[in-house]
Order: C-alpha cells, then sequence, then structure tokens
C-alpha cells in the first residue's frame, strides 16, 4: 500500500512522462499450472495497483512493453499492441507454466489489440478483463463474468482530482523553474492560480461534459465547446471577473497588475486545457 | 502477504541519439530523408559495408526491415529476402522502393517476400532456412527478453555457418564519450516523447549478447561519436 501511495505521488509530477518497468512476468501468490493469466502494461502506476489490488489472488501477471505509458493512452496511440502481448507471452515462459491457453486482457486496451490475431498467431484465446482494477478478484470469482459497473469508463470526483493535481503539479513546477529567475515573488501566487485553476477544470467537469467532441448548434454547446475554444473563454472570464473584484478587496486595481494576472490565468487556461481529450476516460482526442 | 517474485531480470530505461528516428517513423516517406540527414550519410556507408558480405542466392532475413534500407541493399547484390516488420505503414513504403527496383532493374535477381509480424514470432520461421539474418537500428528497439529471444532465434534459423549482420545503436565506451553523448541525446529525446510518446535505447553489451547466442564475430566497427555498430558474426557449431 506505502509503494503504491508514493508511486502515485511521484507519478503526479511526472504525469506527461512515461515510467516504464522492465517486462517481466510476475508471480501473484502461488499460482500453479492452473492458474490465470493476466496481462498488463509496464506504467509502474499500474502494475503498483495491480499488486495491491491482487493482494491474496494466485496468478500470473504478464507486464507487458507499453513504453512505460498507461494502457489505455497506450493502446488508443498504437504502443501496446498484439504484438507486444504476444512478445511477452513468447519471451516470458510462461507457455511452461500454464497449462492452459486463456490471457485475460485490460479491457480498455481493446482500442490496440486484435485478439484474433493472438489467437491465429500464437493459439492463446483473449477474454476482456474489468475496466478497473478493483473488479479484478470478483471477475476471477465469476469465472469471468462482468457485471456493468465493470464494463463502464468512469471520471468520478476522485479521478478527476487526481488527474488535477496531477496537471497542476507539473505545470507548478515548470512555472517555478522559470519564475526562479524572473519574478520568485510571483510563484506562490502562480503556483496559487494552477492549481485553483486546474481544481475548478476538473471538479466542474460534469456539468459541460455533454457539450465535449460534439459540434454544437446551440448557443450553449458553442459556448462551452472546445472546439470552439469555448469553455477555455468561459473559465479564463470567470477567473478575470474574480481577479477584478480580488484586485478591489486588496486595493490594487492598476491596469499592469490585471493585465499581469489577467495574461498569467490566460496561459494557465490554455495550458490545463490543450490536452484535456487526453486526461479524461471519457473525452476522445479527435484522433481516437 | 503472499510473496510476489519478479521472474526475469530488469532493463534500465536508456536514451538514444537515434530517439528522432520514432518522430521520423511516423512519417515513412520522410524517414529515409530523415536518417540520412540525420546521419550525415554515414548510416548508409555502415549498410553498404554490412551487406556487402551477401552473395547471389543467399536467402536473407530482414529482422525489422523498416523502410527497406537493407532490404534493397539485399536485394541488389542477388539475396532471397524475407522482410519482417510489424508496421504496416513502413512496409509499404519499403514495398514501394522493392517495386520501383525491380522496375527499374527488371525481374532478374533475387525476390522479395514481405511478412508483418514481429520477434516473437520469429519462432514460426524454419529451422536452418537462411542464410543471413540482418537487422539495422531495430534491437534498439526491443527488450532486453526480446533481444536475447532475436538472437536465440537467429542462430536457429541459419544455416550451418550462416551470418548475422546487425547496424544498431550502442552505448559509447568511456565515460568522456557517454557523458556528451548524453548530454546531446537527453534534449532528443524530451523532443522526441513530445511528438511521439516513445524513444529508443541503446542495445548494452550487443557484441558479448551475440557471442553468448553462439556467433563468433568476424567483424565489429564503431562509427560517430562510438554510438553506433556494424556488426557481422557467423554461427559456431
Amino acid at each position: 500500500m506505502f509503494s503504491y501511495i508514493l508511486t502515485w505521488i511521484v507519478t503526479r509530477f511526472v504525469w506527461l512522462l512515461p515510467l516504464p518497468a522492465p517486462p517481466c512476468l510476475v508471480k501473484i501468490g502461488n499460482p500453479d499450472c492452473s492458474s490465470p493469466v493476466l496481462v498488463t502494461c509496464n506504467w509502474r502506476l499500474t502494475i503498483r495497483e495491480l499488486l495491491y489490488r491482487l493482494r491474496g489472488e494466485h496468478l500470473y501477471l504478464l507486464v507487458a512493453n507499453s513504453r512505460g505509458i498507461n494502457v489505455w493512452c497506450a493502446a488508443d496511440g498504437g504502443h501496446f499492441t498484439h504484438h507486444d502481448v504476444i512478445s511477452i507471452i513468447k519471451t516470458s515462459g510462461i507457455e511452461d507454466l500454464v497449462d492452459h491457453r486463456t490471457l485475460v486482457l485490460p479491457q480498455l486496451a481493446a482500442t490496440g489489440i486484435d485478439i484474433g490475431y493472438i489467437k491465429k498467431k500464437i493459439d492463446w484465446r483473449s477474454v476482456w478483463g474489468p475496466v478497473s482494477a478493483r473488479d479484478i478478484p470478483e471477475f476471477l470469482a465469476g469465472d469471468g463474468e462482468k457485471s456493468d459497473r465493470m464494463r463502464r469508463v468512469g471520471f468520478g470526483l476522485g479521478r478527476r482530482l487526481s488527474a488535477a493535481f496531477g496537471w497542476a503539479a507539473q505545470l507548478s513546477i515548470i512555472a517555478c523553474l522559470i519564475f526562479a529567475f524572473v519574478d520568485r515573488a510571483a510563484i506562490l501566487p502562480l503556483v496559487a492560480l494552477i492549481f485553483g485553476m486546474s481544481a475548478v477544470l476538473f471538479s466542474t467537469f460534469p456539468l459541460y461534459e455533454r457539450f465535449l467532441g460534439r459540434p454544437s448548434r446551440t448557443w450553449a454547446g458553442i459556448a462551452v465547446g472546445f472546439e470552439q475554444g469555448g469553455i477555455q473563454l468561459l473559465l479564463w472570464g470567470l477567473y478575470t471577473a474574480g481577479l477584478v473584484g480580488m484586485a478591489g478587496v486588496i486595493g490594487d486595481r492598476s491596469i499592469p497588475f490585471l493585465l499581469q494576472w489577467s495574461l498569467a490565468g490566460l496561459v494557465v487556461t490554455l495550458f490545463l486545457t490543450f490536452d484535456l481529450a487526453g486526461s479524461t476516460p471519457v473525452y476522445k482526442s479527435i484522433e481516437h | 502477504m503472499k510473496p510476489i517474485t519478479l521472474l526475469t531480470p530488469g532493463e534500465k530505461a536508456s536514451m538514444s541519439t537515434y530517439v528522432l528516428m520514432k518522430i521520423l517513423e511516423s512519417a515513412p516517406d520522410r524517414y529515409d530523408r530523415g536518417i540520412r540527414l540525420f546521419t550525415l550519410g554515414r548510416l548508409d556507408a555502415a549498410y553498404d559495408r554490412l551487406t556487402d558480405r551477401i552473395r547471389p542466392g543467399d536467402r536473407v532475413l530482414d529482422v525489422g526491415c523498416g523502410t527497406g534500407a537493407l532490404t534493397l541493399r539485399a536485394l541488389a547484390r542477388g539475396g532471397v529476402v524475407t522482410a519482417m516488420d510489424i508496421s504496416p505503414v513502413m512496409m509499404d513504403t519499403a514495398r514501394r522502393k522493392v517495386d520501383a527496383y525491380r522496375a527499374e532493374i527488371g525481374e532478374a535477381g533475387g525476390g522479395v517476400t514481405f511478412l508483418e509480424m514481429g520477434v516473437a514470432e520469429m519462432d514460426g520461421l524454419e529451422t536452418g532456412g537462411f542464410d543471413v539474418v540482418m537487422s539495422g537500428l531495430c534491437f534498439s528497439e526491443l527488450t532486453d527478453n526480446e533481444i536475447a529471444y532475436t538472437l536465440d532465434h537467429a542462430r536457429r534459423i541459419l544455416a550451418p555457418k550462416g551470418m548475422l549482420l546487425i547496424g544498431d545503436e550502442v552505448p559509447p565506451e568511456g565515460v568522456l564519450r557517454r557523458l556528451p553523448y548524453a548530454l546531446f541525446r537527453i534534449p532528443l529525446a524530451a523532443l522526441t516523447y513530445i511528438f511521439t510518446q516513445t524513444t529508443t535505447g541503446a542495445v548494452k553489451d550487443l557484441p558479448l549478447r551475440v557471442r553468448n547466442a553462439g556467433f563468433e564475430i568476424e567483424y565489429a566497427r564503431r562509427g560517430g561519436v562510438g554510438g553506433f555498430m556494424e556488426l557481422a558474426a557467423r554461427k559456431t557449431g
């Protein structure tokens, strides 16, 4: 649990970077020749979560090469394919350890893996596991039966705040590095701005989710649509209004102050939203 | 808590001067121009030296053929080539180049068969079915386990005294060379990752791995600042 939490914290600060673990075979518990064989990616946080969620189980976990990227992004981006699954099966020695030929693949890898190809090339049957690692024990206990919850991709408040923290942490590091040479006094308010904007953007996601990814003809849809830049303007507009109000409270309504921090808000908004599609599991990017 | 066992040794991520290759792979038609520019034409010369060892009629396997740089050279030397890669897009470019070459010289000489497959599927290739196994800038994209697997099967599918030809990125020898090399590669790797979300890794201990796989090295040459190796080895036993 501690290593999972530690890995989670680290990955918040390197959210945009790969964090590869070595492709390998992991024995969980005391598996035997009839134990399930699960496949996952080699992003460290995923592996840590699986080791935590699967404690008490007896199975083989194949860590396939996804270039250190989480399974969903890797599969969608062509970095986690049936070739990688075949590779870990062939190079791990799993074929000598089990007398069955059935794999459990992560559901979110479906966009990148052709299970027919795997069956044709190496005669391993594949089944899609649940979306969330926490459901794997129940999935295995139920002989592969999946409830509706196991099939659904969610973006609940916890995940949204996790994404918010990840984005904010990385942007803050960049901001600190730049402003350490430019204006140190601005670092703390800038970090507060970044975290605040990020929290608002992600926590209010359900309010504008239905307008995403679909060009709209209604004024509401256009106003908040990402493609039209609406959500960015809305967020920045609200921030600027708040900035003016706050300037009145602290007694500094000078134009340079307002312009400087309004521009900062605009830059932060654009950074936070340029890959919002990639940060959520429910808003597909235009490439996909 | 139940014991958890890692069954295979780990590998460290490393960066590469050929990381820009990953950007170019996303646009195969620009790949050859880009690689030529990036290596100042030296890669062409290295590939020429390696493939000079191919004789007419040799059955050649090109592992990770990409856009066909080695495939075309083997074909030009009269080899009967099987070219394999996991990227159908890269192979399409290779296929067009082969067609253009054959249109120019006629149908004489060896032929080329393209197979969309990864190194992990080499176990399906015929034992002793090739005289030459060659690979250019492919091993640097493989994991340690995949490299071992590829070398094992390369030895199996080679005829007695068959030849293994490899041109790939290796870490330079010595601290004085590795430091500027790393400083040069870090920004390149970052840039490549931004564009492609991937990177490559220099192949550590390539000659040792080749020897351990059952080959005798006949020729090994480092290029540039020592970050590229051409290697020709013969199957022993």
